[in-house]
């Protein structure tokens, strides 16, 4: 089901152009006004950040950009999320939470904060930790926290033993702890999902139409 | 020429280095004067290079002072801070190789240095959105908390103004009873409930304030007043409580600003709790002056006590509501710190801010300053 959206192909175009030629204070320009123009927090991320970053990511495979360009889309992209921060948190106590996370060596966080922040959106509190987060750091904040939902965000295929084994040590832990997993990594041309059946409380999510499911789902639970 | 000739190839990777190759090469004379330079090197650093010095790229005095060092051949990579065009500096690992009696210089950057730069950068941004993010999300909890503090302090309030109002009424009509015929002592008794009540109903009516201006309901109703029937109101209302302690209540008011457009019975308050203040912390029989100063920057007010004065670093707080609470009032009475916080929204509301001078044992003086805006022009005779 596609987000309703606001934002025209042109303003997409040239926030990409922006993007790409590493303009911030015109990404800046462009994500301000359109949430001036009143548009949802999950519009922009899904139809000017996400779709923006995985354009970016295809010309990066195709050599058509840089390394550099890529990582400066990245930044400017994190940047420009905080823009529409004060949009996602406030409201009611939160009854249930979730924690976020990237597992060691995964550098790429930005889907993680996504899923966390439309977590908030969904009346969960939604604990990010970042990239990189080492197995027993992430122990810890799942026995401080005591979240009802545990997200882990995998972008690189080859990471994939590193999301395994935290895997292992959570559920070891933390046995019958509901776990979401998604990311590039989980693209069916990669296919990391069929390393996942042998977890019992582990389910991949591949969109975010799945994870709000998943939220719904879960919250009523 | 074929294609494998030497020349050939020595030209091709020439123009290579002249033209395209990301590596700084000067061909530098004796007296370190720049001979040519490469594409690179003149996009490096925005200048045309040719026919100036070497030392036009170094940007340490001390390196300048060792130019010399520079003009030796030297095939080991030795660091070289210089600065470019976009007035960043980039370190070159610079070798050379005499020719004759010129030099040709080598400067490159180090690509595992970049990397590393790069990607300690990219965490760091990483981390700040992070950071950034937990920060939003637990200034988004404390404006919840702060929501329900508020809604509680009010509804509170609101409930104890009721009995405590009721209290008040049935002790008057007791001591109004001539039917009662009661003892001096039952009187001293019902005055002392009366006080007590009082004194609590003020404090509520300063947390329904509080609930009200923290919720930002607090609007003001800007009329033009009289600067003597203000204070003179102010006075009126704390007139009881310098009576109990002799104090003596004076003014001198400027009458430049004579009328003033403002909400009167907000900054009559204002003026009440500073009044209020003043007495408390005053000894018995003090003086307390209410000062005003028209001046070009605007009105000032001032309540001029004759206290024990405070330290300079609990008067940076002292404005902050519940900043003095716990703190036990000349009265033996624990202070809330309401006060002087209401003052303040109320101050700032108008576009002003407050003021206070006190010395240690020395007494203090407490204020605000309107801005000029706020003087009224004298009505037309």
């Amino acid at each position: 089901m596609a987000t309703k959206t606001i934002i025209s192909e042109a303003t997409y175009d040239h926030y990409l152009d922006a993007l790409l030629q590493g303009d911030r204070p015109g990404c800046s320009r462009i994500v301000q006004d359109k949430c001036t123009e009143g548009a949802g927090v999950k519009d922009l991320y899904v139809n000017l950040f996400q779709r923006s970053l995985y354009q970016v990511g295809d010309l990066w495979e195709q050599h058509r950009i840089s390394v550099a360009v890529e990582h400066l889309a990245t930044a400017i992209t994190e940047r420009v999320m905080t823009l529409v921060q004060p949009r996602v948190f406030g409201g009611a106590q939160r009854e249930r939470s979730v924690i976020v996370a990237c597992v060691a060596d995964e550098y790429h966080q930005l889907g993680g904060r996504m899923v966390a922040d439309l977590a908030e959106l969904h009346g969960w509190r939604g604990h990010f930790l970042g990239a990189n987060t080492p197995v027993d750091g992430l122990l810890q904040m799942i026995d401080r926290h005591k979240p009802d939902l545990l997200g882990l965000s995998l972008s690189v295929y080859f990471n994939l033993p590193a999301l395994l084994k935290a895997l292992d040590a959570i559920h070891g832990s933390f046995p019958g702890l509901p776990t979401l997993v998604g990311g590039q990594a989980f693209r069916p041309r990669w296919g990391g999902t069929s390393a996942l059946q042998g977890y019992r409380d582990v389910r991949p999510v591949m969109t975010l139409e799945e994870l709000e499911r998943e939220l719904t789902a879960h919250g009523r639970a | 020429m074929g294609v494998l000739d030497g020349t050939t190839i020595l030209e091709i990777g020439w123009n290579f280095l002249d033209r395209q190759a990301a590596i700084v090469v000067l061909r530098v004379d004796p007296e370190g004067r720049i001979l040519s330079a490469n594409s690179y090197a003149r996009e490096l650093t925005g200048l045309p290079l040719v026919a100036g010095s070497l030392e036009d790229l170094l940007i340490v005095s001390t390196e300048r002072a060792e130019l010399r060092r520079w003009l030796t051949p030297s095939v080991e990579p030795r660091m070289m801070n210089v600065r470019t065009v976009d007035g960043l500096t980039q370190t070159l690992y610079v070798t050379s190789v005499r020719l004759g009696s010129e030099l040709l210089l080598f400067g490159q950057a180090d690509p595992q240095e970049q990397d590393r730069l790069r990607r300690e950068f990219l965490e760091l941004n990483q981390e700040l959105t992070a950071l950034g993010r937990e920060l939003a999300l637990a200034n988004a909890e404390l404006v919840r908390l702060n929501g329900l503090k508020n809604k509680f302090l009010g509804m509170a309030s609101h409930d104890l103004r009721k009995p405590v109002g009721l209290i008040l009424n049935r002790a008057e009509r007791l001591l109004e009873d001539a039917t009662l015929n009661m003892s001096a002592e039952a009187c001293r008794n019902i005055r002392g409930i009366m006080a007590s009540a009082s004194s609590m109903a003020r404090l509520i009516d300063d947390f329904l304030d509080v609930t009200m201006i923290e919720a930002d309901r607090l609007s003001l109703d800007i009329q033009v007043v009289e600067q003597d029937g203000l204070v003179a109101g102010a006075l009126a209302l704390v007139q009881a409580a310098a009576a109990q302690r002799g104090t003596q209540l004076r003014t001198a008011l400027d009458q430049g600003c004579a009328r003033l457009r403002v909400d009167g019975p907000k900054l009559e308050q204002v003026l009440t709790n500073l009044l209020s203040n003043a007495i408390e912390y005053s000894p018995d029989g003090a003086c307390v002056t209410v000062v005003s100063q028209a001046q070009a920057d605007g009105i000032r007010f001032w309540v001029e006590d004759q206290g024990a004065g405070g330290d300079l670093e609990r008067r940076q707080r002292i404005f902050e509501a519940f900043s003095g609470s716990g703190a036990l009032k000349p009265s033996g009475e624990r202070s809330i710190g309401l006060g002087l916080a209401i003052v303040r929204k109320i101050v700032l509301a108008h576009g002003g801010s407050c003021l206070v001078e006190s010395r240690l044992g020395g007494g203090s003086r407490f204020g605000f300053l309107l801005p000029a805006s706020c003087r009224a022009a004298a009505p037309r005779s």
